[in-house]
């Protein structure tokens, strides 16, 4: 083991929540260089320095009471998700019905094209509606 | 745990699964704000905000990520934007402006060099500045921090090891 490795090492266990002993050549070579010697050292003093120094104050106790009502305030109404839905398959019922009535055709072709116009549009809806929400999760 | 959320969601029960979230993650979503907003203050503003926020989109929860990955993008994103529109009001005066982190511990003996690191942080890049910071305030998990920040955790580790380095460094100037 040369001293960047062994220096590595010594960052690696660093980097664990529990760091565990020193494997067997790590003390090898620990024990003729002075340099990893002084570098350990070193290290594990700054570890035990910053774990003092940042520290994280807890929560204050009226955070959730405070969220709560923040919360009651702004309720999410289960319409306003069906609401997109709706709006469409009465817009659909209103077109056919405008067809059925304004359009010199049978009442058969004219309200199987109405549902399926109401089919496809629903699904190229739905697939706008799902990349914008995606765009606005990532927006945060 | 995320699979608890995820079963809650899935049956439709919103309000179990946001208060399990809630126990789960406060705790970890208000230590993230605090390393971004450096205030206790503003760090719990930002976490109601980022709850509430988690609230308003649960309903959209299509499982395709962990609810946690999902809460950490909310809440990076608004720790983010928080920043920047606090970036925008910048006319704040001088004693106004918030106490760091790591100077916010009790002083002690060894207040003086509490002050010296909190200087030697400031030096440091700030991705290594907050990669550190949060380490060391999620209790030292790299994969905490990782998912996080939504970096590789061999990535963390690297910016773990050259902030030590540099660390070691400014101390031994």
């Amino acid at each position: 083991m040369d001293c960047r490795e062994a220096q590595e090492q010594i960052l690696e266990s660093l980097a664990e929540t529990r760091p565990g002993a020193n494997t067997p050549d790590l003390e090898a070579h620990m024990a003729g260089c002075k340099a990893c010697r002084s570098f350990s050292e070193t290290q594990f003093m700054l570890d035990l320095q910053l774990r003092a120094a940042i520290s994280a104050p807890p929560l204050s106790a009226a955070f959730r009471a405070s969220l709560a009502k923040r919360l009651r305030r702004e309720p999410v109404s289960v319409w306003h998700d069906i609401l997109p839905d709706v709006a469409h398959v009465a817009g659909c019922v209103c077109a056919t019905a405008l067809c059925l009535l304004t359009l010199p055709f049978a009442a058969g072709p004219v309200v199987l094209a109405g549902l399926a116009f109401t089919v496809v549009t629903y699904f190229v809806q739905a697939v706008l509606q799902g990349s914008l929400e995606a765009w606005e999760e990532d927006r945060g | 745990m995320d699979e608890d959320v995820q079963s809650l969601l899935q049956k439709h029960r919103r309000r179990q699964a946001f208060e399990r979230l809630l126990d789960l993650y406060e705790v970890k979503v208000f230590r993230m704000a605090l390393m971004f907003m450096r205030d206790r203050g503003r760090a719990e503003e930002v976490t109601q905000d980022i709850f509430l926020k988690l609230w308003q989109v649960l309903p959209a929860y299509d499982g395709r990520a962990a609810p946690s990955t999902w809460l950490y993008t909310i809440a990076r994103n608004t720790c983010l934007s928080a920043l920047r529109s606090e970036a925008r009001r910048k006319t704040l005066p001088l004693d106004s402006i918030p106490e760091p982190v790591a100077a916010e511990a009790t002083g002690g003996s060894d207040a003086l060099s509490r002050i010296e690191l909190e200087r030697c942080l400031e030096r440091l890049p700030e991705v290594q500045r907050d990669v550190i910071t949060l380490f060391y305030l999620q209790d030292k998990s790299v994969e905490e921090v990782a998912r996080m920040l939504d970096l590789p955790e061999s990535t963390v580790k690297s910016h773990l090891h050259r902030a030590r380095l540099a660390l070691a460094a400014m101390i031994k100037e």
